[in-house]
């Protein structure tokens, strides 16, 4: 017989752990199952350690007659798994989208936003019209709400908005590189250095440079996304930097994962740097313009940086008071 | 005593579509494609030897269980074929016979015995997230619900269960936690 896979590795047993949790949903999202095959694809051992958990996992089923369900919930109807979908092609219209900007922290208003986290922290608000916002890390989001439109304002970070559909009041999410409109429902926000970037999960969005000229009552033909597309959108001097590529587990930093495919190293760092105690800085501003494909857990920076030394060639230098990412000699 | 054939041709009879149903529901339409996942499962199941097929105890638990195994194997190689064509041979014949083996797949008598006892011993909130996450099938949301908790925290409760299972399951065959 094949030995049991040799786990011990703590980290890997924990991810493979909340993964066969986190996959065991009936509810699990679109969003799950890509972050999910991102992470089965990023490392051979990943498929071994989420098959060890499963087998117990599965295993347990076959207690289910030893645990009387009768103190528990009432159980519902097996079928019912099919409710989700219905409900899903009702609001096929719907477009879902994620939104991510990259703004340094110096243009930040002055003011105090209306709602602000921490480094590190997720937090999710139900706005007054029934949205639901979760900010990422270090985010900072000011709300204006009229009888016509329902804008937000991205001042730094990264959010996640669940928005409830209203014809009669848009809702705009603006940030200083451009905004993004919608009738109704769900898009992601992130921001770090002069990049405007979105990334459609399910139906159609537009969005707008803020720079592009605009008539009162036409708005200018803007970047029409559908649902897989993403685009880049250059900040002060690389207007000519639009992107329109396949996304890849959008808004997965809101389950507590970071994913990028084909990302800047540039990027990936100043996301780590809205969850790192230690500051992470690169020796060389080249090394920004590095290509990298990573996905690791936000909690887990040491795991990232790892990864980065193995993929790229670099090397990290851990000090007590910062973390400087060289290029390697 | 039924033949061989006789057997899997009832298995294949009676839980073929259902599989490739449970797979779809809950790892996505694939790629890898959930059909062919299950049909090569089968497939793999007829080659084994007597002596291999002779320890399944439970045929419907390990099919399902041998197919989602491939279906996971079959993800990863998917990418390894994309990104080191040169590995995929060795990891190929490695992981077929990781997912096929009767002991790899399903857990023992004893096993199950440890697990039993592993729930029975925990708090008891997580153990009720976790027999609703795991016999009654409810979503987070809906176990949240239920216990007025969130659904985030309610699916910690069930990776802390499933870290208990995990390691009572490798106190007793004594490797190290």
């Amino acid at each position: 017989m094949t030995a049991a896979p040799k786990l011990d590795d703590d980290q890997l047993r924990r991810q493979a752990r909340a993964w066969v949790v986190r996959m065991s949903d009936p509810q699990v999202t679109d969003v799950d199952r890509a972050a999910f095959n991102a992470w089965i694809a990023s490392n051979t051992s990943h498929a071994t350690a989420y098959q060890h958990v499963l087998r117990l996992y599965n295993g347990a089923e076959t207690l289910r007659g030893a645990f009387s369900s009768a103190p528990r919930a009432p159980s519902r109807p097996r079928g019912a798994r099919g409710l989700p979908l219905l409900v899903g092609i009702s609001t096929v219209l719907a477009a879902a989208f994620f939104l991510f900007v990259l703004i340094s922290p110096s243009r930040m208003d002055p003011i105090s936003p209306d709602f602000q986290t921490a480094r590190g922290e997720v937090r999710t608000v139900q706005l007054n019209d029934g949205s639901a916002v979760t900010l990422g890390a270090a985010t900072s989001l000011d709300l204006a709400f009229t009888q016509d439109e329902r804008r937000v304002r991205i001042g730094a970070g990264e959010a996640f908005f669940d928005v409830r559909h209203d014809p009669s009041r848009p809702f705009v999410v603006e940030t200083a590189e451009g905004e993004v409109r919608v009738l109704g429902t769900a898009f992601d926000v992130k921001s770090a250095n002069g990049l405007l970037r979105v990334a459609v999960a399910r139906g159609l969005v537009q969005v707008d440079e803020r720079r592009a000229i605009r008539l009162p009552i036409m708005s200018s033909p803007g970047h029409r996304l559908s649902a897989g597309e993403e685009i880049v959108l250059g900040g002060a001097n690389a207007r000519d930097v639009v992107v329109t590529q396949a996304t890849h587990a959008p808004a997965a930093w809101r389950d507590g994962f970071l994913a990028y495919q084909s990302a800047r190293l540039g990027e990936v760092v100043a996301d780590a740097n809205r969850y790192s105690a230690r500051p992470i800085r690169l020796a060389d501003p080249e090394l920004a313009q590095l290509q990298v494909t990573a996905f690791y857990p936000s909690d887990q920076l040491e795991q990232m940086l790892t990864g980065l030394e193995d993929a790229l060639p670099v090397r990290v230098e851990r000090g007590e008071r910062e973390i400087v990412i060289r290029a390697a000699r | 005593m039924e033949t061989p054939a006789a057997w899997l041709t009832r298995l294949y009879e009676a839980h073929f579509t259902p599989i490739c149903a449970y797979l779809r529901r809950k790892y996505g339409p694939g790629p890898p494609d959930p059909e062919d996942v299950t049909q090569h499962a089968f497939m793999q199941i007829s080659r084994m030897s007597a002596d291999a097929a002779s320890r399944i105890e439970h045929p419907k638990s390990f099919i399902y269980r041998a197919a989602e195994n491939a279906l996971i194997s079959e993800m990863r190689k998917e990418h390894t074929r994309k990104v080191h064509a040169r590995e995929t041979h060795a990891s190929q014949i490695a992981t077929d016979g990781y997912d096929f083996d009767p002991e790899s797949v399903l857990v023992s008598r004893d096993e199950l015995a440890v697990i039993e006892a592993a729930i029975r011993d925990m708090p008891e909130r997580r153990r009720l997230c976790f027999l609703m996450n795991r016999m009654d099938e409810m979503s987070f949301a809906e176990i949240g619900r239920h216990l007025s908790i969130s659904p985030t925290a309610a699916r910690n409760h069930v990776e802390r269960a499933m870290e208990d299972i995990e390691l009572a399951v490798a106190a007793y065959s004594g490797e190290a936690p």
